[in-house]
């Protein structure tokens, strides 16, 4: 499959009062041209400033990018103006934000939110562009789409606004859909409803997606490759069936097994992670999962683990996989 | 086992705008026993909070009663009252905006004992450390403000809170869904711990069904403002009877891909109407895919289908 999009060693700051914020310290990953692939990982890991940093959309100052790449189609994102952005945001990459109130203009008809951006990145004009406004609020299943044309969206319920805003991120038929925890607030059953929207987007016009999300079952149904990250890190990726049952990371482990069982086994104790992720000001030396990990060794407080290739698709950041650690060896007093 | 709590026919409306009437919580009867966690499921906006609030006290009900051991919570007074507030707690929905940013978490519990004159002089400091290591908190905690918490410690506070004047019985208001997956099972395991230990009752009101089955002995599934099903928590999810709780259940995502490339999901078309002007028939009717005729002009009753599974359907029986 042709790559859409090479993300390479992207390393993002954040200027604060406590310090320097290392929000993304060094993360790259692929997606080929009709892909879907899932971002998991901590809360404030770095999903949304990753996410954000594709569509050069880093409030600056306090935000910098510190190092790397974002190829898209080919070309380097990160040099580009905000002008040049503006033809590309939207039209080639469109993006579903965690919080629907914030993109969508709360003083402007939901019908023409969509109107104003067809006019922008398309040539459709007069009539025309109405009719595919129409069309897209019809396609994301708004029931009476040519009524819902007219309102405003606090007139939307949760589960409309979020299906207005994904209308709005598809109407130009972008080549790149970014879906950070789109479904977190709605109910299982509208929840359904989109992720098999966004499925046939995907199967019917080859659209590549990013999800971010925190709930595994979506990941497992939704996506064929699989993002881990921790602290900033990209620590394991690999396909879906690779990071659910050929893990190698300790916190991916401990990321699946905080969930409950399904089926039976559904009343056993759960597991969790104990402790918390350490904070990014002072990232540790050596691998950041160490204060929480039952299998480090002394060189994991010492010396950040590289990533390590273990088959086409599975890549792991773990000192565990190297062939001097010992088989289960946990050296930690 | 014993009644703890009973619900009967409890109504809650709100005011909106001029003339407007939102049922928010619509003739709703279940009963709660002692010692067990009844779940509370149902999408957004469909009258959970607002019936946990009402059970609890905090909203005096438009129409119906709560009774608690027998007796009738929004008409108690004097002693019944102030005994009333401390057997019946909440655990808030938004750990962030149900403490107080500018009180230390030792103030926060200490006010709660203040108020029921619970513990005084070096008992209370006792006390508020004896909560504080319950909940996996430690000494030092106690002098800092609730900013300096992440979420799961948050939530933590909050629940040593509604402890620190032993409850018997506590609303637990989606504890978890704003918290990321390992914090979510501390927060889980912990209160499965106090539950074992203090012989505690929970209503446990929860976005995430997996986690409501791993938790609850029967859970409800309510729709605008109605429960549409009860039912001991494997019988409902193993033999759902209602089309809305089978569409739920059907969409529960399982954390397994090979699980998730076999299922059918029932997909549900259509929104939610509003509860300002609910339909005159089944509420569910709208979206429902085994909808009839009768279905648009008469309220389906909730009635025993089965042993102790409750639901409320003119397809059933
Ligand atoms: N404007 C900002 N100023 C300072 N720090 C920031 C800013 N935006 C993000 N951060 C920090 O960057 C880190 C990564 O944040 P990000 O929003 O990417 O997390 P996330 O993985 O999306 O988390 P969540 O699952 O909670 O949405 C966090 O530690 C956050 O506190
Ligand atoms: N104080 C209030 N005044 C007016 N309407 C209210 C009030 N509180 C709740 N409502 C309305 O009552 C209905 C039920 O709200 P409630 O908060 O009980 O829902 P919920 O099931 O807890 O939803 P969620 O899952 O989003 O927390 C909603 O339509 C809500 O807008
Ligand atoms: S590198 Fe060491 S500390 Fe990090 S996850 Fe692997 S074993 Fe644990
Ligand atoms: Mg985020
Ligand atoms: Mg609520």
């Amino acid at each position: 499959m042709k790559k859409l999009l090479s993300v390479n060693n992207l390393q993002v700051h954040f200027t604060t009062f406590a310090g320097e914020v290392q929000a993304v310290r060094g993360v790259s990953f692929d997606l080929a041209a009709g892909e879907a692939i899932a971002v998991v990982g901590e809360s404030g890991c770095g999903k949304s400033v990753t996410a954000q940093s594709i569509m050069k959309l880093i409030p600056s100052p306090p935000g910098r990018y510190m190092a790397g790449e974002i190829f898209f189609n080919g070309e380097n994102l990160l040099p580009k103006t905000e002008k040049e952005m503006e033809t590309i945001r939207g039209k080639d990459i469109g993006m579903i934000f965690q919080d629907p109130m914030t993109s969508l203009n709360p003083t402007m008809k939901v019908g023409h939110q969509i109107v104003e951006m067809l006019k922008k990145h398309t040539n459709l004009t007069g009539e025309a562009v109405k009719r595919r406004a129409v069309e897209m609020l019809a396609l994301v299943g708004l029931p009476n789409p040519e009524k819902r044309y007219d309102q405003y969206p606090h007139q939307f319920s949760g589960g409309m606004r979020q299906r207005a805003m994904i209308a709005m991120a598809l109407a130009c038929n972008p080549r790149l859909l970014i879906a950070d925890e789109p479904t977190t607030a709605l109910d299982v059953t509208i929840q359904a409803q989109i992720l098999e929207l966004m499925q046939e987007l995907k199967d019917k016009l080859g659209t590549s997606i990013i999800l971010i999300t925190h709930d595994l079952g979506v990941v497992a149904g939704f996506a064929s490759r699989v993002i881990v990250m921790y602290a900033g890190k990209v620590v394991e990726s690999g396909t879906t069936g690779e990071i659910f049952y050929r893990h190698r990371h300790p916190y991916t482990r401990g990321l699946l097994a905080s969930v409950p069982r399904p089926g039976k086994e559904i009343r056993k104790k759960l597991n969790p992670i104990a402790g918390r992720p350490p904070g990014l000001i002072n990232p540790p030396r050596g691998c950041a999962f160490w204060p929480r990990c039952d299998r480090a060794m002394q060189v994991c407080r010492e010396v950040q683990p590289d990533m390590v290739q273990l088959s086409d698709t599975h890549w792991v950041s773990c000192w565990l996989t190297h062939e001097f650690a010992a088989k289960g060896a946990n050296v930690r007093s | 086992m014993k009644k703890l709590v009973e619900i009967v026919n409890l109504k809650k409306y709100f005011r909106v705008g001029k003339n407007q009437i939102l049922k928010a919580v619509n003739d709703v009867s279940i009963d709660i026993y002692r010692g067990e966690t009844l779940g509370v499921v149902g999408e957004s906006g469909c009258g959970k909070t607002t019936l946990g609030r009402t059970v609890v006290r905090l909203y005096r009900p438009t129409a119906g009663k709560v009774l608690y051991n027998g007796l009738d919570v929004h008409k108690a007074a004097g002693q019944e009252k102030k005994a009333l507030y401390r057997r019946m707690q909440m655990i808030f929905q938004d750990p962030y905006a149900s403490l107080n940013p500018r009180m230390t978490v030792n103030e926060i519990i200490g006010e709660a004992l203040d108020i029921h004159r619970i513990a005084g002089g070096s008992q209370r400091r006792e006390r508020i450390m004896e909560l504080l290591r319950l909940v996996g908190l430690n000494v030092d905690h106690a002098n800092r403000f609730p900013h300096e918490f992440s979420g799961g410690q948050r939530q933590r506070i909050g629940i040593a809170r509604a402890l620190a004047v032993d409850p018997e019985f506590i609303v637990c208001d989606e504890p978890i869904s704003a918290l990321d997956v390992s914090i979510q099972a501390q927060v889980v395991n912990l209160l499965e711990e106090l539950q074992e230990r203090l012989g505690l009752t929970y209503m446990f009101i929860a976005h995430d069904l997996s986690m409501v089955r791993h938790i609850s002995s029967r859970v409800a599934v309510m729709y605008l403002g109605k429960v549409v099903e009860l039912a001991g928590s494997d019988e409902l999810y193993e033999n759902p009877l209602h089309p809305y709780t089978r569409a739920l259940l059907s969409s529960i995502p399982v954390a397994d891909p090979d699980i998730e490339a076999e299922r059918r999901r029932i997909i549900l078309a259509g929104d939610v109407p509003s509860p300002v002007n609910p339909p005159p028939g089944c509420a569910f009717v709208s979206r429902c895919p085994q909808a009839m005729k009768e279905c648009n002009q008469e309220i389906p009753v909730f009635k025993e289908i089965g042993d102790h599974h409750f639901a409320a359907c003119h397809r059933l029986g």
